[in-house]
């Protein structure tokens, strides 16, 4: 025999050294990330830019989708060339878009190639959701296939990768969350807007609780929980569906008789103006009555008074 | 063809078995379930139909496909053993050093132990228990798989995912993986069963006996290594030992079941201890029994002299052995078997309900459940959310490994009807998406001193949130917006469960925050009589309620 062939005892020291390092690496707790510079407002935009449309051709709701991020200046305005985007939609579960309890598949699709033509690198959709597997939710809701078609990077959240941040908020002081979305160059928040029995509404706001796959750690202070999260990560962009909206039973019912047509997306720059309107429009309920909104406003996060907030309505 | 190529086949069928028994484990996770047989081992199965069609009192036809394995058998003896079952292909190539000769000084007559065992099992049956039909090697192979063998994998991915999340670089392949696999190979949820342990070593004990011989499980234990060796004691095509023999003995050598007999020359050749008396016959003492031959054509491959060895025709079941049960075995195994079955009649669960029980959907009596149900774990294998659980005594010891629902491990899956699906025997009645949705399986209750609105005024409505049936079965009161101390505002309400709408997937009781257990339970349907009725003497006290 020529060469030196490891024996036993030194593979077994060189798996154990190895071990060893990987034991003592940097730990996965508590990431500081801090909190990004609040954007200058730009003068140019409305806050919300509204687009109503008629019928649930994919086609018009694709168009209805793109004229509401048109009127906030465009997909150009947030992503840039080489951006990484996540789109965050809310996949409840396996739940069929005709049910609403999961944002309009073709919604999701169409900010999908938005961001492509824009110029992103890659765009990932994700969520973490709450009433069934993700492989079982992101099929059944239409949502996978729609966005993996559109060209997005279709992922599983796994276990291993969510990290422990600190958030800061008055109720949350720290959640573990996933880190592609704390990362991303650019976050879209599209949720589906929808009647919530405990959260009162679940909108852009509540959507975000997607991201931590610890999210009994914000039950029993959700009115506070919320806007602590909305604080700390901040979506860029907020891209509401309201094409098919369930106004009770939500927010997992299958009762179809809680779901009204509205045919309308919601873009905005704005979480908790999105949802002020979302709540008024098409809930019928006073955003100065939602626990959420309440405290989100209190701390700055944005503004529920629907008479302050510019808006831009179009109808297609 | 030589007898080595024909040994080659054989292989390849048996490794070709021993994969499609993988691909039912891992494949009928989630995606592919609807379109594999996940129970098509346990449809070959003569024990598992012969049980379930005894206790259940009814003809089976999907358990018909038995009959083949029976009438091959009868033909060419007990091929099943040697080229399909896929314990028997694990017992096979775990070798020991030394097995073979500690297996010499093991007495013959051990290899009765089995047919008690399959006496017992079917004199149970045939009184309506199936209590220990947990031992046919089908089951037992299936029920490890499911909730000892996945469990493992699944586990050792995620440790190397967790591994690999330190580096960074590594992260988009932890995703890939993830994405890729979960739902498909590996199971969507983790997959965490409260025996995996229990489950594992067992498994790993019956391994652990081919230290003593090899393929120790199926020569002296194996329930339906008794069945069919009873039906292959007089099967016309076996091995033949014939004019050219030499005694040399390298047939008995190979043979890892220890099938080949001889008398004193043979047992010297071997190095074993003198026998008493050697077997009548001229040309060779050597003579293949083919009650535990496993057809596994090993002695063929292995016999020098070509002329020796035939795979023939032969009349007779050959002489009496010491381990042939005889009447008297019989009597005593059936007694035992009756005795056995009465005795788990007088247990506890006899008299009252088991008060934690939530079978799968569908099921309604627990009595005929019970006398349907062959703990294969076919339906613990599909389970999305590993909320069946194999039952320790939850339901009497009578119910040994039979499914049961622990929603705070996982929640009945409201998109998922697959365990009526996958049931052999019907235990699980297999029902449409739309008819399972609406089978009441329990009915949830509240523990106001738990839950966090009642108890602490806490904002908090999990169960409502992710309530799946149509008409939300949480009932929201007392709405109201609460400023506290700190001037935070949080919009309380208080849940109940309305029991007319509840179906008891217990997905609010999974996903309840509460620490521990959780503050809103799954229990048993308050309808009268829904469990308990198990004994065959019909005691049983009152109702559930």
């Amino acid at each position: 025999m020529s060469g030196h062939h490891l024996t036993r005892s030194e593979f077994l020291k060189l798996m154990g050294a190895a071990a060893a390092g990987v034991i003592f690496l940097p730990g996965a707790e508590d990431v500081l990330d801090s909190l990004a510079p609040e954007a200058a407002v730009d003068r140019a935009f409305p806050t919300l830019s509204i687009a109503k449309g008629h019928s649930l051709n994919a086609a018009h709701i694709a168009a209805v989708t793109r004229a509401a991020i048109n009127n906030l200046g465009g997909m150009k305005r947030f992503v840039h060339s080489g951006d990484v985007v996540v789109v965050k939609p809310n996949i409840y579960g396996p739940r069929k878009p005709e049910q609403a309890c999961t944002t309009n598949p073709t919604v999701v699709a169409t900010v999908v190639r938005e961001c492509l033509k824009a110029g992103a690198k890659q765009v990932k959709v994700m969520d973490n959701p709450c009433g069934g597997d993700h492989g079982q939710s992101y099929f059944q809701s239409g949502i996978g296939p729609a966005a993996h078609k559109a060209g997005a990077k279709v992922l599983q959240m796994s276990e291993s990768l969510y990290r422990s941040y600190v958030i800061g908020g008055k109720r949350l002081p720290r959640l573990k969350l996933y880190p592609d979305i704390v990362n991303a160059d650019v976050l879209i928040d599209a949720p589906i807007a929808k009647d919530h029995g405990g959260a009162q509404i679940t909108m852009a706001c509540k959507n975000l609780m997607g991201c931590t796959n610890e999210p009994g750690t914000m039950h029993g202070a959700l009115g506070q929980a919320i806007p602590d999260l909305l604080r700390f990560l901040k979506p860029d962009l907020v891209v509401l569906d309201a094409i098919r909206v369930r106004v009770s039973g939500g927010p997992g019912g299958t009762d179809p008789s809680g779901v009204r047509l509205k045919y309308t997306v919601v873009a905005s720059t704005n979480a908790v103006c999105a949802d002020a309107y979302g709540t008024r429009a098409f809930l019928g309920k006073s955003p100065s009555s939602i626990a959420q909104l309440i405290n989100a406003h209190d701390m700055g996060l944005g503004e529920i008074d629907l008479t302050k907030i510019t808006k831009k309505i179009v109808k297609l | 063809m030589s007898w080595r190529t024909a040994r080659g086949l054989r292989r390849g069928v048996q490794a070709a078995s021993f994969l499609f028994f993988l691909v039912l484990a891992f494949g009928t996770l989630q995606r592919f379930a609807p379109r594999l047989p996940a129970d098509a081992f346990l449809r070959f199965d003569p024990l598992v139909a012969l049980g379930a069609m005894l206790a259940g009192r009814q003809w089976l036809w999907r358990l018909a496909l038995a009959l083949a394995t029976v009438v091959a058998t009868l033909v060419v003896g007990r091929v099943w053993c040697g080229w399909v079952c896929p314990l028997g292909t694990v017992l096979e190539y775990v070798r020991f050093k030394g097995a073979r000769r500690r297996a010499r000084r093991l007495p013959p007559r051990l290899r009765l132990a089995k047919y008690v065992l399959l006496v017992m099992i079917v004199i149970m049956a045939a009184f309506g228990s199936l209590t220990l039909i947990v031992l046919d090697p089908v089951t037992l192979a299936t029920r490890t798989a499911a909730a000892a063998l996945i469990p493992t994998v699944d586990s050792g991915v995620r440790g190397v995912e967790k591994l690999m999340a330190h580096v960074s670089w590594m992260q988009g392949a932890v995703e890939w993986i993830d994405t890729t696999a979960r739902g498909h190979v590996l199971p969507a949820v983790t997959p965490v069963f409260t025996q995996a342990l229990f489950l594992g070593l067992l498994f790993a004990a019956i391994v652990a006996l081919n230290l003593l011989a090899d393929r120790f499980w199926c020569r002296y234990l194996c329930p339906l290594g008794a069945l069919l060796g009873a039906l292959a004691k007089f099967t016309p095509l076996r091995p033949l030992v014939g004019e050219g023999c030499t005694s040399c003995s390298r047939c008995a050598a190979a043979c890892r079941l220890g099938a080949i007999d001889g008398g004193a020359e043979t047992r010297r050749a071997l190095g074993g201890p003198d026998a008493a008396s050697p077997l009548p016959g001229d040309r060779s003492d050597l003579e293949v029994v083919s009650s535990e031959c496993t057809v596994c054509l090993d002695c063929l491959a292995a016999c020098p002299a070509p002329e020796a060895m035939r795979f023939g025709l032969c009349a007779g079941g050959g002489p009496w052995r010491e381990y042939d049960p005889a009447r008297r075995q019989f009597l005593a195994s059936a007694g035992a078997g009756v005795g056995l079955v009465l005795l788990l009649g007088a247990g506890w669960w006899s008299k009252i309900s088991p008060p934690r029980l939530i079978r799968p959907p569908g099921v309604t009596d627990e009595g005929r459940f019970l006398a349907a149900c062959v703990r294969c774990g076919a339906c613990l294998d599909v389970c999305p959310t590993s909320g069946l659980q194999p039952t320790l005594d939850e339901a009497g010891l009578s119910g040994f490994w039979t499914p049961t629902l622990v929603p705070r491990m996982g929640a009945c899956a409201y998109h998922c009807a697959s365990c009526g699906r996958v049931c052999p025997t019907g235990a699980i009645p297999h029902l449409s998406l739309g008819e399972k949705r609406r089978q009441a399986i329990g009915a949830a209750v509240i523990d106001r001193n738990r839950c966090l609105p009642w108890s602490q005024g806490k904002a908090c409505v999990v169960c409502q949130e992710v309530c799946p049936v149509p008409r939300n079965a949480i009932n929201l009161s007392g709405g109201k917006l609460v400023t506290q101390p700190d001037g935070i505002k949080e919009f309380i309400v208080f849940p109940s469960v309305r029991a007319d709408r509840c179906i008891g997937c217990g997905l609010c009781e999974f996903s309840c925050p509460v620490a521990g257990e959780a503050a809103i339970v799954v229990r048993p349907a308050s309808r009268p009589g829904s469990a308990g009725d198990q004994s065959p003497l019909g005691l049983r006290r009152g109702h559930t309620a």
